[in-house]
């Protein structure tokens, strides 16, 4: 038997439903039915060999298929964790995921859902560590991603290693309700508050179409105006290289050019001479 | 700006939502922080801006301070703005800029977050005002008492100025908190600013009065700002505070608020002077009550566990969750710092051996 899924919450919840009772099924999927059909002309054994598909259902119907696979307790989650239902999204959104092991492992829980954040198995530690790399990853976007403000829209360019553009592009467009937002990685734009040029709320474009909608930038010495505040914020005395460089680690200087100046200052400090100085001796 | 902003880098704030960088002192900024105006009829002992001083004297219009708070945020920069004023004349004046400031930001749509700091002696009028426009606002306490407070800030007077506004800000958010409840607004908590070591004040009195504070006016947060003494001030000779010092009392303050435990419980880990010392208070109480441990860790409630040095809440809540534990590897996993925590704990039926434990054994 094979059991075929989409990489989305509801997909994933049924087949885990259905692994639980077929244990020896194979599992097959694909981020669209083009690509699962692909994929088992290439499993398949012969025709007769039966093929579950675990359809993806709509938001309404997933506290459903999580009652049914962790009982009454579905909903639990402690204060420092997200809900059980975000948690399997983020894993879904990692980059390693291997979501045929991950939908064993769902299954796997036998209905507890403590299993998912205490850690205590090594499959356990792994897929937290998973939904926590997605969430750093994401808030370090909401953290460390810049934006570019034109007159009609607001663009940010980022390439984030797990697939959390939309994520961050539906939260700028939160933070700025009054403005269309567009979020480009490689050549696909997420479009946010799309109403106000003629597209749907949210959106998906070929990053080229934004691309036209860019007019005059405004307000360039920005830039210099951030610089300006954030040398004022340092107390001299009180350099801790250390702590900074743990609160702002390497790996955010990637993210935005602003970032990367703030990094270089957290890794060397903030210089009290300048060229001005040594010219006016 | 520079000079505006430079006041306030000693005030600390912060709303838990979102840092957009970090300086290189390791503090995160989140906030665009500045003052409204350096012009100050105060007389501080030990503030840069004391009317006495000899310094520039700059203003920023409420039209400049919105201009830049919404470049700042539209280039996610920040996350709002933190206003704070030196005293122009009277403290109603100054209060009333910094309201119009936060109207004026709200006229225009602004849906980051505000945060004022108020001057002593704000009117109830003002305060209801900015509770409409503003997230979270409150006046700094500075000390611990009367005495204290008159020795540092001779113009204003600690009851009537400083508490009586933390009492009314109080009843003000726990009214807005009821209107905008099931709402997105944002409703802060009462907050305030400690000075620490302007006047010799011991970590004991530091500790009872926010305890006193979070009973009385519901304080969830307070701030911790280690003295650094100022050239040109009446305290410029003064030693500055050591930054540890501020680092354990922000660490009480968390053991305060989040482990439930009580004021007078740290009176066994003061010096006789009523001074912390240097190393984690929370080791230091456990260590204070040996009798208490080893807990097991099987068995345990979640009060006993989270007063292990090297579990907290997080922890202790998935160790409750995920019973019976076997081995310590466990434990690391669910976060436990176990080296920390392995002299106070027991987990199936194996402790560590102390050298009292074997003395004991040998007599």
């Amino acid at each position: 038997m094979i059991i075929t899924f989409f990489p989305f919450v509801g997909s994933v919840l049924q087949a885990s439903l259905y692994i639980m009772k077929y244990p020896y099924a194979e599992l097959l999927y694909g981020s669209n039915s083009a690509e699962i059909e692909m994929k088992l002309c290439f499993v398949k054994k012969d025709d007769t060999e039966k093929i579950l598909h675990a359809a993806n259902v709509c938001s309404d119907q997933i506290p459903e298929l999580m009652k049914k696979l962790f009982s009454n307790k579905w909903h639990k989650f402690s204060k420092a964790d997200i809900p059980p239902v975000k948690y399997i999204e983020c894993v879904l959104r990692h980059s390693s995921v291997d979501l045929a092991a991950f939908v064993r492992f769902l299954a796997g829980c036998n209905g507890n859902i403590d299993a998912l954040y205490n850690k205590r198995s090594r499959e356990g530690k792994r897929y937290y560590t998973y939904m926590r790399e997605v969430t750093k990853s994401y808030h370090s976007l909401c953290m460390f991603a810049r934006t570019e403000v034109f007159d009609n829209l607001i663009i940010s360019e980022i390439n984030p290693p797990h697939s959390i553009s939309d994520l961050f592009c539906k939260w700028l467009g939160r933070r700025n309700p009054d403005l269309p937002v567009a979020v480009i990685q490689n050549d696909i734009a997420y479009i946010a508050n799309g109403e106000y040029l003629g597209y749907k709320h949210f959106d998906v474009l070929p990053a080229s179409e934004i691309e036209s909608l860019r007019s005059s930038k405004r307000d360039e010495k920005l830039e210099n105006l951030w610089d300006m505040y954030y040398c004022t914020q340092m107390i001299d005395n009180r350099r801790n290289p250390g702590l900074a460089k743990k609160m702002q680690p390497a790996y955010t200087s990637g993210i935005s050019r602003m970032a990367a100046k703030d990094r270089y200052r957290v890794e060397r400090g903030i210089s009290n001479t300048t060229l001005f100085d040594f010219t006016s001796i | 700006m520079k000079y505006l902003s430079s006041g306030t880098k000693y005030d600390s704030c912060n709303q838990s939502a979102i840092c957009h960088a970090f300086g290189p002192d390791g503090r995160c900024i989140q906030l665009y922080k500045t003052l409204l105006t350096n012009y100050c009829s105060g007389e501080c002992t030990y503030c840069p801006n004391r009317c006495e001083r000899d310094v520039t004297r700059v203003s920023l219009s409420p039209d400049e301070i919105t201009k830049i708070t919404w470049s700042f945020y539209r280039k996610n920069a920040i996350e709002g703005l933190f206003l704070s004023s030196g005293v122009i004349g009277e403290p109603e004046i100054t209060s009333q800029k910094q309201l119009e400031v936060a109207t004026l930001l709200r006229q225009q749509g602004f849906k980051g977050y505000i945060h004022l700091r108020l001057m002593p002696g704000t009117p109830k009028y003002i305060l209801d005002q900015i509770a409409e426009v503003a997230n979270k606002f409150g006046v700094n306490a500075e000390t611990t008492n009367k005495s204290n407070y008159s020795e540092i800030c001779p113009n204003f007077d600690y009851q009537n100025d400083v508490l009586q506004r933390l009492h009314w800000t109080d009843r003000i958010i726990r009214k807005k908190r009821k209107e905008f409840r099931g709402t997105n607004r944002l409703v802060g908590a009462n907050d305030t600013q400690f000075v620490v070591g302007a006047v010799n004040e011991p970590d004991s009195e530091i500790v009872n009065t926010v305890s006193e504070f979070m009973k009385k006016y519901s304080l969830r947060r307070p701030y911790f700002m280690s003295f650094d003494p100022v050239p040109d001030t009446p305290l410029s000779e003064n030693r500055p505070s050591p930054l540890w010092r501020e680092q354990r009392l922000y660490q009480v303050s968390y053991l305060l608020k989040e482990y439930g435990i009580k004021a007078d419980d740290f009176d066994v880990v003061y010096d006789e002077h009523g001074f912390l010392s240097n190393s984690d208070p929370k080791l230091e109480l456990a260590k204070a009550n040996r009798d208490m441990f080893p807990v097991d860790i099987n068995s345990a409630s979640f009060s006993d566990l989270i007063r292990v040095p090297g579990i907290g809440p997080i922890s202790a809540d998935r160790i409750l969750r995920s019973r019976p534990l076997f081995e310590e590897k466990e434990l690391t996993r669910m976060g436990v710092v176990v080296g920390r925590a392995r002299p106070f704990i027991c987990i199936n039926g194996k402790s560590q051996a102390s050298l009292s434990d074997f003395l004991e054994a040998c007599s």
